[in-house]
């Protein structure tokens, strides 16, 4: 059965990441070919997925402890209020929108002065970084739920997504909507941080139990999109003065 | 390996912060304010979040 309080923050954030590892492995498969591209992909992939069972059956080992309960809640948080401020700055438009097509013509302009054993090595660390964040929220949102593998689903449903809509399109899929998807993302990461966190520090703290989770969604949420309101108030206040 | 610590914990300003925070927590927690802090915790998370948006 599929834990969907955990599957759906897992295949948001897992797609922003996928989006961002195509890029660079269409811009590298155009100067290397596509099976190398992949080749190279696909290692870094099995590479995160031993990551994960490796560090998910360490973690599960001490499933129900306190202290992993306050580990996986601070990791959330430091994780978490990233995404979030990111989201705010962009919304404010103190950040500019993340552009897949700029980061392809970027990346194919540099990708012309390298070799292809370079070429191969930048997909492979590409892909590896951005799934990096995907190990880090399978892992944490996993170990916490009682349906662990519903975290793995939803980073392989974002992944088959994404590689589905790239195979169809041919092109970078900078119409996501990215930023959009960090807000509600980090909104959620940080409410998963923060009630794991004083839970593990108090336990029985929240009066609304497990309910509370969705209550510091929409405080975050809408907290986060106030903020951005300010801010860009505040921004188009100074360009005026 | 430091791009991987890097999105572990981010930088040194959201790690002192997020330390911050939890520090804060457990201090409100062990004196009695348990109650309080799960008011006070949030808030201070979005302000920190609002704050990180303007670096």
């Amino acid at each position: 059965m599929t834990d969907w309080t955990i599957f759906v923050p897992t295949f948001l954030a897992a797609t922003v990441e996928w989006v961002e590892a195509f890029t660079i492995v269409l811009a590298v498969s155009l100067s290397i070919g596509w099976p190398r591209a992949l080749s190279a992909a696909a290692s870094a992939l099995v590479f995160l997925a031993a990551m994960t069972v490796v560090t998910g059956g360490v973690l599960n080992l001490g499933a129900g402890m306190t202290a992993l309960e306050l580990l996986i809640g601070v990791l959330l948080l430091l994780f978490g209020v990233r995404w979030l401020a990111k989201a705010i700055a962009r919304a404010a438009g103190l950040k500019a929108f993340h552009d897949e097509d700029k980061e392809f013509a970027e990346m194919r302009d540099a990708l012309g002065h390298g070799d292809r054993h370079a070429a191969w090595l930048i997909a492979f660390k590409g892909v590896m970084l951005e799934g990096l964040e995907v190990w880090l929220i399978v892992v944490a949102l996993g170990v916490k739920s009682s349906h662990p593998f519903s975290a793995i689903e939803g980073a392989l449903a974002a992944l088959a997504a994404v590689v589905l809509a790239g195979a169809i399109i041919r092109a970078p899929l900078a119409k996501v909507p990215e930023n959009a998807i960090k807000f509600v993302v980090g909104a959620m990461i940080v409410s998963f941080g923060t009630f794991w966190t004083l839970e593990a520090l108090s336990p029985g703290v929240w009066p609304a139990g497990d309910w509370t989770l969705l209550l510091l969604f929409g405080f975050y949420l809408m907290g986060g999109l106030a903020a951005a309101s300010v801010l860009r108030a505040r921004r188009a206040r100074e360009a005026l003065s | 390996m430091n791009a991987f610590f890097k999105i572990l914990f981010g930088d040194i300003y959201n790690l002192a912060f997020v330390g911050c925070v939890v520090a804060a927590a457990a201090a409100m927690v062990h004196f009695g304010a348990g109650r309080e802090a799960v008011y006070a915790v949030p808030a201070l998370l979005l302000a920190g979040a609002g704050w990180f948006a303007t670096r």
